[in-house]
């Protein structure tokens, strides 16, 4: 539906946002994945997000791989930069492009084939470099493209379509990028905008990896009784441990909550993330007790959602790589070439 | 070439034909050299071989750097054993390295050794079964084995011995170890140095010149560790005054310019800086890495980014990120890691980001010969890559070469807004020689991009429709946004299907490089324009074509040769060139089939690479001689296979 044209037409009363836009302006091209699919949920939760954020369009890039995931850039933020490469590959790009350009915000959007199979190793690398940036995976548990094949993120007691018996068991994202050390891991489901939207906001304002795993229903191919990636299934056992509030830098903290029942985590532009236990069990600093609880409570069949880890004492590749706060790519001659003097003294010590 | 071994010449050119030659240093004759005694050379090739980690690496390594510095011409090449730590007195460890210095600048490692030093008798049998020394070679040994207590050893090396004096080399020993126990308690480290000392002595070196590349070499270790190395360096040299009789002087080449002894890839890290790519990203592999490890170091003082990547797919992802963010970057590979970069390669070449990518070719296929030399990524490098990825291939002929490489490649990447894949080789990467210090020339910068908003619906891909060049917009330039895509797309980057729209893309991909060919100029003849035979080569052959063009042509055959630099696309005019000539052959370190298999005729031969393409491209027949020996072609080597194919006539009219 790509040669659907949205109508250029605006309302002129569309509310606005603080940068004078309004929700249509981050908006994309029709989207030509199947009528329900999970995946443009998440798209219409990235706009509101941004919306709500007052993203400049043009200081943002989203980058994907391939697949029914990876097609969804082009069907949000049209007035936004965008890279759709190749199939697992979107990390090392992204990673690139976050080092010769530090002053853009970046979006990954990805599906299980793209960074659980084939792009696990570039996957686990960019969390492992704490790459500034927000990775969304969307996760359905089957290779929607080509047809319905199981993922590995589909778990062993998920038959296929047509009964068929899936022998592996799954990986788990969530757990394995806490394990390699996202400094922000949640889980949300395409199902519950009013979660979503608030991690996303928060996982952008994050400086650092944040990964977000979203259920996100394959309505063609794994949406079936036996799928545990169904949007029945999801809604039934959905273990929503931490609720999320985002609160950006200009709005005043009013509302008073009882000591305990909520924390605030100060993000680095002076936002916070206001975090509401569900389940008092649930440590979101605590790498290990996560860890524990997410496998727990996958062995009872649950999908545990919510922001599952937070640490904002990391540092990201950026600071890493102790990169000047200019970015490389309008960095000028001047800045380049390095003096007389320093080149005299690097020359000095490879000669006699 | 004219590297016979040497006759006792008394004092006097050693071949007349060479240019006259100037004194001996003043130095050098006060200090020892016996006049009447020296034997005058235009040029020797030396070689130190040890087990692997006793030093002679390091030992030929300074050998070259003096060398250098006395004013000779040189080019080292590395013998390497396979393993990193092999058992000691093996033939297969035989590790070091081998120097060629001349009284002009040199372009190759030569023929076969003139001298060479072995820290045993196995390592130096290695060379001889290889066939790298000459007839009557000067070998010097270390004499310990003779009395090892092993007896199995000791009659060993005994057989050996006698074996070598019966074949005609001219041996002498050296007891080493026992003149080294004289200074240091361990012997087995520092013997390099004593080595060193007496090869200074033998080539009439400035020994407080040597004292300084050793003082250098240690700087980073206590003065106890330079001292003991000098002192066993003095004890080399004193030793040789004493005890030896042979004596070279090769006089030093007519150089003016400042020189810096380099690598290849030295020259490709400093070809990268001089060209303003700070971001490197790469994947260690042999035997490109040391490239990167320069970057590394010299960033750490004058800014820059050496990312080492996960794996070489994301190495090249990276730099492709880098280059679409508008920093254009770079990735140093070699064979294996150049196949995986194929897929992102061919993404770079589809969503039109400028790239550079070098290859240090190794052998292949697979792991093949990680530290050995091979031409064999020439056509892989021009047609990787599924579908049509038109690309721009270009080979660096030398160690200077591949600094300007570097430089050139960036520029041809963002003006054509494609990928350029730069070929060197393991022989370049090892190989040191002096080169005249290069001065920075303002032209070598790329222009920094255009990041002012672009005009409202300016298309990404505006692509011209005879250049097939467009302007490219990167991320954060206002009104540039667009989401680039590896899918077949149309002038507004929006993905399309249809038939005219991707015959469009496709078309325009290519035209870039016609486009780019048309600014190339003809490559020129090194010979005359016409005769017998045209050799053509690229790459790291090109000095040892040229020597063996010069040797042929001395013998009377009229043979010149041609050497590209552009691969893909070919200047225009080689055509021409191939036509003046009865007979065109490619001399290539790769694969090509031989008739002398008797299975092998004219329709099912494989050619060496370059021989394909100028096949396909000029429909003349041109044949070629190749070898996959793991080691840079010899300048003799190509001399015997020419005057093979040309035969005892001297005109041999067309026709294979």
């Amino acid at each position: 539906m790509s040669y659907i044209r949205k109508p250029a037409f605006q309302h002129p009363n569309l509310p606005k946002n603080e940068i004078g836009l309004t929700r249509r302006d981050y908006e994309g091209a029709m989207s030509t994945l199947c009528a329900g699919c999970g995946h443009d949920s998440v798209s219409a939760a990235i706009i509101e997000a941004c919306y709500a954020l007052g993203v400049e369009p043009h200081r943002l890039a989203k980058l994907s791989g391939i697949g029914c995931s990876s097609k969804t850039p082009t069907y949000f933020l049209s007035k936004s930069h965008g890279f759709n490469s190749v199939h697992g590959r979107m990390p090392s790009i992204a990673t690139g492009a976050s080092m010769a350009n530090t002053g853009l915000k970046y979006i990954g959007v990805s599906g299980d084939g793209d960074s659980a199979s084939i792009g696990l190793g570039q996957f686990a690398h960019a969390i492992r470099r704490q790459v500034n940036m927000l990775y969304i995976i969307e996760n359905n548990g089957t290779y929607g493209l080509t047809k319905g094949q199981f993922s590995a993120t589909n778990d062993r007691a998920s038959v296929g379509r047509k009964g068929q018996k899936n022998q592996f068991d799954p990986i788990d994202i969530c757990s394995l990028a806490i394990q390699l050390g996202a400094s922000f891991v949640a889980r949300g489901f395409s199902g519950d905008k009013a979660q979503l939207v608030p991690l996303i906001e928060s996982g952008m304002a994050h400086e650092g990896f944040a990964l977000i795993d979203v259920v996100s229903p394959c309505v063609t191919f794994n949406n079936h009784l036996g799928s545990t990636k169904s949007f029945d299934f999801v809604r039934e056992h959905n273990n929503a441990v931490m609720a999320t509030d985002f609160v950006p830098a200009r709005e005043q903290i009013h509302a008073e909550y009882d000591k305990g029942e909520a924390v605030d985590v100060q993000l680095h532009d002076d936002c916070t993330i206001r975090l509401r236990k569900l389940d008092d069990d649930y440590d979101p600093t605590d790498r290990a007790s996560a860890l524990k609880y997410l496998a727990d409570h996958h062995d009872r069949g649950e999908v545990v959602t919510g922001l599952l880890h937070v640490d904002t004492g990391i540092e990201n590749l950026r600071d890493k790589a102790q990169l000047v706060d200019q970015p490389l790519n309008e960095l000028v001659e001047r800045d380049l070439v390095p003096s007389q003097a320093l080149l005299d003294e690097v020359n000095q010590r490879r000669r006699w | 070439m004219n590297t016979q071994f040497p006759e006792t010449l008394q004092q006097g050119p050693a071949d007349v034909t060479s240019p006259p030659l100037p004194a001996a240093p003043e130095g050098i004759a006060r200090a020892s050299r016996q006049p009447g005694k020296s034997v005058f050379l235009n040029e020797h090739i030396v070689e130190i071989v040890s087990d692997s980690g006793e030093g002679a690496q390091r030992c030929g390594q300074s050998f070259g750097s003096i060398a250098a510095r006395m004013g000779n011409g040189t080019w080292t090449v590395e013998i390497i054993p396979a393993e990193i730590q092999p058992p000691a007195r093996s033939i297969a460890g035989a590790s070091g390295n081998r120097v060629r210095l001349a009284s002009r600048p040199v372009t190759n490692g030569g023929d076969e050794a003139d001298l060479v030093v072995a820290f045993n008798e196995q390592v130096l049998l290695k060379r001889v079964q290889e066939g790298e020394l000459k007839p009557g070679c000067v070998v010097l040994i270390e004499n310990k084995w003779r009395t090892d207590r092993n007896d199995e050893i000791a009659a060993t090396y005994l057989r050996t011995f006698d074996r070598l004096i019966a074949d005609g080399y001219d041996v002498h020993e050296i007891p080493m170890e026992v003149e080294c126990l004289r200074y240091v308690d361990n012997p087995g480290r520092g013997k390099n140095m004593f080595a060193l000392g007496v090869l200074c002595h033998v080539y009439c070196f400035d020994l407080q010149v040597a004292r300084k590349q050793v003082a250098f070499i240690f700087a980073k270790k206590d003065s106890a560790v330079v001292d003991s190395n000098i002192r066993l360096l003095e004890a080399g040299y004193e030793w040789a005054e004493t005890n030896l009789d042979i004596r070279f002087y090769i006089p030093p080449s007519d150089v003016s310019k400042p020189q810096i002894v380099i690598n290849g890839n030295i020259a490709v890290g400093l070809g990268v800086m001089a060209s303003g790519m700070e971001v490197c990203a790469m994947y260690p592999i042999t035997p490109a890495t040391s490239a990167s490890h320069y970057l590394s170091d010299v960033f750490a003082n004058v800014g820059g980014v050496v990312h080492q990547a996960e794996d070489e797919i994301a190495a090249c992802a990276f730099a492709i990120g880098s280059s679409y963010a508008g920093k254009c970057a770079v990735t140093i590979t070699s064979g294996p890691g150049f196949a995986l970069k194929q897929e992102t390669i061919a993404l770079a070449v589809m969503a039109e980001i400028p790239l550079v990518v070098v290859n240090v070719q190794r052998g292949g296929p697979s792991t093949g010969l990680p530290t050995k030399v091979e031409q064999g990524d020439l056509l892989f490098a021009c047609f990787g890559g599924h579908g049509d990825t038109p690309k721009v291939v270009m080979a660096a002929s030398g160690i200077e070469d591949c600094f300007y490489s570097i430089i050139t490649a960036r520029k041809i990447a963002e003006t054509f807004n494609t990928v350029v894949v730069v070929l060197t080789d393991a022989s370049l990467a090892s190989a040191q020689q002096p080169i005249p210090k290069p001065e920075i020339d303002t032209d070598w910068f790329a222009p920094p991009i255009d990041q002012n908003a672009v005009p409202i619906d300016a298309k990404p891909y505006d692509w011209d429709a005879t250049t097939g060049l467009a302007q490219r917009f990167i991320p954060g330039q206002p009104n540039g946004m667009h989401c680039l895509t590896g899918l077949a797309h149309d002038r507004l980057s929006h993905v399309a299907y249809e038939p005219e729209t991707n015959q469009e893309g496709l078309r325009s991909r290519s035209l870039k490089i016609a486009t780019l060919q048309k600014t190339l100029k003809t490559p020129t003849v090194f010979g005359e324009s016409d005769g017998e035979m045209l050799i053509v080569g690229w790459g790291s052959t090109k000095g040892a074509i040229e020597e063996a063009v010069e040797c042929l042509r001395a013998e009377g055959r009229r043979v010149s040769s041609l050497h590209l630099k552009f691969l893909h696309p070919m200047a225009a005019g080689i055509r021409e060139i191939l036509q003046c000539f009865d007979q065109v052959m490619t001399i290539e370190n790769n694969w090509s089939d031989s008739y002398e298999n008797d299975v092998i005729d004219a329709d099912n031969r494989r050619y060496s690479e370059l021989a394909w393409l100028l096949r396909a491209r000029f429909l003349i027949d041109v044949d070629c001689w190749s070898e996959v020996k793991g080691q840079p072609l010899k300048p003799n080597t190509i001399v015997t296979a020419v005057r093979k194919k040309l035969g005892r006539k001297k005109t041999q009219r067309k026709g294979i």
